[in-house]
């Protein structure tokens, strides 16, 4: 007995807690695209033409340009990770700031957007094209604001106070969140977007059920 | 008055809640005029104003005074103490506590209350239903009942009981942890539970929801306000378990004390991450299908109407991805519950401790594999109801696994028929008639007959009562004196043991008769043939409502005024027996505990799963 209470055990060693959190809360969020995307896929796979006839083609190029304000932005994220890693407040405030404009850029871009299609026809009730597109693309455009939150956040407290040089859970968290938030849209760009402008699509209305029509 | 109107907690909680709610109100009706639109309809007005509302009521609990003095330049998160000291007595669970073991008491009791409210629904429905005719209900009344009935037992009251209650009251000391890894998060998951609960009751008056607890379009695209509430509801509830997954799966992966390796983990500890799995994957798949059902009432979607592109299957295939799985979360937890239970009271190993902690995995992977056998009926296509219906009747190896592990390591053993061990030995055989009755389910054959009949409702009460009730009270039983300080009267609880298990039994056995011989589930009347079976099935669930009186009068006063617990009276070798009974506040204040042997090495001499060490001074 003697032997064995000699040893305190030491703490665990290891990738903290926080960080292991948000990469399952990732897992979470991916599993919620994964469902919308399954039900996109299915209800294409339920029609006979997709894109439906007469609805408006997606605008593939000013789209194109904001996947890569919104990739920039992972990029300008990645660089407060590693001037905090540094210890320097200022980079850290910079690369913050840029995380948050290009990121309220994509996401005014996307709005923008979202105007005009709903003035050449494309609305949510605009059948189930309509409802797949603008539902899929608001809720990765719901998790864009809520990044922009956490990112806001951080900013105020780098500002007022700083952050200890090194590494900081919350901050490398909000740059996973915010990666995956990257990663999603490139998933919605190319789901939504270029498969159909490619004329690639999976219909087959009596595979998975009897014809809707 | 004003310290309970001004403290955060329960009451500024509901102020805040009910302030930010009429804000939210007053402002969408405020703005839409602004904007050139009408009044707008009740469910866009509630939706829009539950955002404000939900805000309200965090910050009215203090819910999130730390991140906002965080983000203002308060100290660093890391390293800071995130245990805040409990305040003693009745009054610290109606605060925003953050400590595990007074969560998951805020947890059982909330969610036995709830019990409560299902069962009372039950009864009622169970009155109407003893003759044929109609007698005190209209139709849609009935059918409001029994899909509140369904939502309520299984959503607000066995997933929180069994993962929000024994979960999180257990977890940190099973493993020798201080607290969960997030306890902020772990209360906030609490508080969201509560505030769904409630917004979910608040639905039946506000208009009901009739569409069945599975909701499916078109019908629940129709029915009045209630199912907004219902959907809402179930979306906050929904990220309450998702937080809780997260928070589960990263305690037991970096909180485990020193010497405790995975092949030494107590088996609830396997199977709380094995359910906090399928919880982490499978909830979202939830929600995303809610938000297609709200956009589909509230903006006028096409996801579910075939006119216009949309399928009514899209919202089956979407809703049983994650309810299927689900079921798994529903008994996962029990199944661990029992192989704590069952060596402790045969005074044996667990035989197959390996095979049983990896068969808890297995089943995680392979829930997501079967949903669609809840839909043979449904029109999808017919090639698809084979692969279904294989991997539906693979999942009862894994599952058998663990009964022949039980079963092998009572063999022989030196049994102790203790109240919690009743409920074990209850569990046993109640819960392998539900199996039984599902392997025949699985059989599309059989279930283009029963699919809809009273024979699934005997399965799914079979291995829900049968199976998960009598989980949780073996479990209540067997923590209770941990938890409290003090023993639950033996004689009361045999009593209530007989109750429910001959109230089961008496309950849910004619209904497979009754549904083979074609009684159709969810009706309110039926033919007057099946008038006698249905009587004494009513008069089963009579029994099974009497059988809550002498548990809840044991509970309370036992609490109150029970004889005092000893920090092990089962003699059982797992962490939490080694501290005093209730723990002191960090659990293992002023020692360090050491993991160094098996967990269920009962009858063998000299056997120690754990020690504590004293700690050196200046440690917490």
């Amino acid at each position: 007995m003697s032997s064995v209470s000699a040893a305190v055990p030491a703490p665990r060693e290891g990738t903290p807690p926080g960080i292991w959190g948000i990469w399952f809360f990732v897992v979470s969020e991916a599993m919620l695209f994964f469902a919308l995307f399954l039900g996109y896929f299915y209800l294409q796979s339920r029609s006979t033409e997709w894109p439906p006839l007469g609805a408006p083609s997606l605008p593939l190029t000013s789209t194109t340009v904001n996947t890569i304000f919104l990739l920039a932005s992972s990029g300008t994220m990645q660089g407060a990770i590693l001037s905090l890693r540094r210890g320097s407040q200022r980079s850290l405030q910079w690369w913050l700031l840029a995380t948050l404009f290009l990121g309220g850029l994509f996401l005014s871009r996307q709005v923008l957007e979202y105007s005009s299609l709903a003035a050449e026809g494309l609305t949510i009730r605009a059948g189930a094209f309509g409802s797949l597109f603008y539902t899929i693309t608001g809720f990765h455009g719901a998790h864009v604001l809520v990044g922009l939150v956490g990112l806001l956040a951080l900013v105020i407290r780098a500002y007022r106070v700083g952050f200890s040089p090194g590494r900081s859970q919350v901050v490398e968290g909000v740059g996973v969140y915010w990666h995956f938030v990257d990663v999603v849209w490139i998933f919605v760009f190319t789901f939504l977007y270029v498969l159909p402008a490619a004329g690639i699509a999976f219909t087959a209305p009596s595979l998975l059920g009897p014809e809707l029509h | 008055m004003k310290r309970v109107l001004l403290y955060p907690g329960l009451v500024r909680g509901f102020l805040g809640g009910l302030g930010g709610y009429v804000l939210g109100i007053g402002s969408v009706m405020g703005v839409r005029p602004l904007i050139g639109l009408g009044p707008g309809e009740p469910g866009l007005v509630i939706t829009l104003a539950l955002v404000p509302g939900l805000v309200g009521y965090l910050l009215g609990l203090g819910a999130l005074d730390y991140w906002l003095g965080w983000v203002g330049g308060r100290a660093d998160a890391e390293g800071e103490d995130a245990h805040e000291a409990p305040s003693s007595g009745w009054a610290r669970y109606f605060v925003f506590n953050t400590d595990h073991k007074v969560i998951g008491l805020q947890y059982l009791i909330t969610a036995l209350l709830f019990f409560l409210i299902g069962g009372g629904l039950a009864e009622t429905f169970r009155l109407e239903l003893a003759a044929p005719g109609l007698q005190f209900l209209s139709l849609t009344t009935y059918n409001e009942f029994i899909s509140a009935h369904g939502i309520i037992m299984l959503l607000l009251f066995i997933i929180p009981s069994l993962t929000g209650g024994m979960g999180n009251y257990l977890v940190p000391l099973m493993i020798g942890a201080r607290d969960m890894a997030f306890p902020r998060l772990n209360a906030l998951s609490y508080w969201l539970y509560l505030f769904g609960g409630l917004f979910l009751l608040l639905g039946l008056v506000a208009g009901g929801f009739g569409a069945g607890w599975t909701a499916y379009p078109p019908l629940s695209v129709r029915e009045p306000l209630g199912q907004t509430f219902f959907i809402l509801a179930l979306i906050v509830i929904g990220f309450s378990s998702i937080f809780g997954a997260v928070n589960f799966l990263a305690t037991i992966i970096t909180l485990r004390a020193s010497g405790m390796t995975w092949w030494r983990l107590p088996l609830f500890v396997w199977a709380t991450f094995a359910t906090a799995i399928i919880t982490l994957a499978a909830t979202p798949a939830l929600a995303g299908g809610l938000f297609l059902l709200l956009f589909e009432r509230l903006l006028g979607t096409h996801f579910f109407d075939p006119a216009q592109g949309g399928d009514p299957l899209l919202w089956q295939h979407v809703f049983w991805f994650y309810s299927h799985p689900a079921v798994y979360i529903m008994i996962l937890p029990a199944f661990g519950i029992i192989s704590e239970v069952i060596p402790v009271f045969s005074r044996k190993p667990l035989f197959g401790y390996r095979f049983v902690a990896l068969s808890s995995i297995a089943i995680s992977a392979l829930s997501f594999s079967v949903w669609a056998h809840h839909m043979f009926t449904s029109g999808m296509a017919s090639w698809l109801r084979l692969p279904f219906m294989i991997m539906t009747m693979s999942i009862a190896v894994p599952t058998g696994i663990k009964f022949f592990s039980w079963l092998a390591t009572m063999w022989g053993g030196k049994i102790r028929l203790d109240v919690p061990m009743m409920f074990a030995v209850g569990f046993i055989a109640l819960f392998l008639l539900g199996g039984l009755s599902g392997i025949f389910n699985a059989a599309v054959p059989v279930d283009l007959h029963v699919q809809d009949t009273y024979w699934v409702v005997a399965h799914l009460h079979f291995v829900l009562v049968g199976g998960s009730v009598m989980g949780l009270f073996a479990a209540i039983y067997y923590w209770f004196p941990k938890m409290t300080g003090h023993h639950l009267n033996p004689t009361l609880g045999k009593l209530h043991f007989w109750l429910t298990f001959i109230g089961s039994a008496v309950t849910y056995l004619p209904m497979h008769w009754l549904g083979l011989y074609g009684m159709a589930r969810r009706v309110a009347d039926y033919d007057p043939a099946f008038g006698p079976l249905n009587f004494a099935i009513t008069v089963g669930a009579i029994i099974l409502g009497g059988s809550m009186l002498p548990f809840l009068f044991n509970a309370v006063w036992s609490w109150v005024k029970g004889p005092k617990a000893e920090p092990n009276p089962w003699h059982a070798l797992t962490l939490e027996w080694l501290v005093s009974s209730p723990p002191p506040p960090h659990n293992f204040d002023g020692t360090v505990p050491q993991v160094v042997g098996f967990p269920y090495d009962y009858g063998v001499p000299g056997a120690q799963h754990a020690v504590l060490h004293q700690a050196s001074g200046g440690e917490r």
